[in-house]
């Protein structure tokens, strides 16, 4: 441990998830398609956003979206309620974003990876949007083992440890991970914007 | 009682300037702690523009063709493009093993098959064809069919 003792409990905790979920889980289990239904609407948009922005084309990102939902609900029973069910849901979407990349790989060369258009006009792009922008391209730019670590902490809130879990890994890499991937984005973040300005 | 995480501390953390034991403590309270997470993720230069990052919208009838994947699952599987590969290997498999030969033919035959069962598996995984796959089917295929040829050819020397 290091020297500054924050003091609390530094145990892992892994919160469970809420009670109502749960009860929905064990309801899909259970056959009831209701409960099924809900936890495809909990978890669709949160998948559908982690895998457009790790494979950056929305074919793709939907059909491992649909592929990642499908295991989800058909591996229920494979579930252990010691991990967050989102946890659980990002750790599948993020093995079959895996997969996809492979089989991207495999189909077209990266010159073809679409890039996603808003169409916005540039009358209606501020500088908040101008700055989204560049961010998705930064993100486009970073290795997926660094984008993958950022997208789980700073946009589906994971905690830490949970993403260690996710990718069996410990702590320590992890977090050297992250900052890594922190510092590297901000840089392209940066050139972007420099480009962007020249 | 908890103590939260000093400012300075803090900012270092974000930075990745904490060494790796002060890292882990420091994260491992911040996922406890929803105060010092929040703070952490003030700290972090891009927050403000992590947040402004507009979520996708769902493709349209998304949660309808998940559900109907799930009660038509064999409509849902990926179309095996190419099952003719599969059995191409089969039949260079048993080809190779009819003509036999010498130990060092044997050999080199059995890196040959050991290839081409690579590939095979690595078709079911992918259920994509691959120039390499269809070159080495079309190899194993011709070395087959001139070994069985060639032992053939010597059986019927020798039975004459």
């Amino acid at each position: 441990m290091g020297a500054h003792g924050y003091g609390g409990s530094l145990a892992l905790r892994l919160e469970p998830a809420p009670v109502d979920e749960q009860a929905f889980i064990a309801a899909a289990l259970e056959g009831d398609e209701s409960a099924r239904a809900w936890l495809l609407r909990q978890h669709s948009t949160p998948v559908y956003r982690f895998c457009l922005r790790m494979l950056s084309n929305e074919e793709d990102a939907q059909d491992a979206a649909q592929e990642t939902m499908v295991k989800v609900l058909r591996n229920l029973h494979r579930y252990r309620s010691d991990w967050r069910f989102s946890t659980w849901v990002f750790g599948i979407a993020r093995n079959t974003c895996i997969d996809e990349h492979r089989r991207r790989k495999r189909r077209r060369s990266t010159s073809d990876v679409e890039i996603v258009d808003k169409s916005a006009s540039p009358f209606e792009i501020t500088e908040r949007e101008m700055e989204a922008e560049r961010l998705r391209g930064a993100l486009e730019e970073l290795p997926p083992l660094y984008r993958e670590v950022l997208l789980l902490y700073h946009f589906e809130q994971l905690k830490y440890r949970e993403i260690a879990d996710l990718l069996d890994l410990p702590l320590g890499t992890v977090m050297n991970r992250i900052f890594r991937a922190r510092k590297r984005l901000r840089t392209l973040f940066d050139e972007l914007e420099a480009g962007g300005n020249a | 009682m908890t103590r939260h995480i000093p400012d300075d501390v803090l900012l270092r953390f974000v930075e990745g300037d904490l060494d790796d034991d002060e890292a882990v403590e420091a994260a491992l309270h911040i996922d406890a702690c929803p105060h010092c997470a929040a703070r952490a993720v003030q700290a972090e230069p891009l927050a403000e523009v992590f947040a402004a990052l507009p979520d996708p919208e769902l493709p349209v009838g998304f949660e309808e063709r998940v559900l109907a994947q799930l009660e038509h699952p064999e409509a849902a599987m990926a179309p095996m493009r190419v099952p003719w590969l599969g059995i191409g290997m089969i039949m260079s498999a048993a080809l190779l093993m009819v003509a036999g030969g010498e130990p060092t033919v044997v050999l080199w035959k059995f890196a040959a098959v050991a290839r081409g069962l690579g590939v095979a598996v690595n078709l079911f995984l992918n259920h994509l064809p691959s120039p390499s796959a269809v070159l080495t089917i079309a190899a194993l295929l011709t070395l087959g069919c001139s070994l069985t040829a060639v032992r053939l050819l010597g059986l019927s020397r020798e039975s004459a």
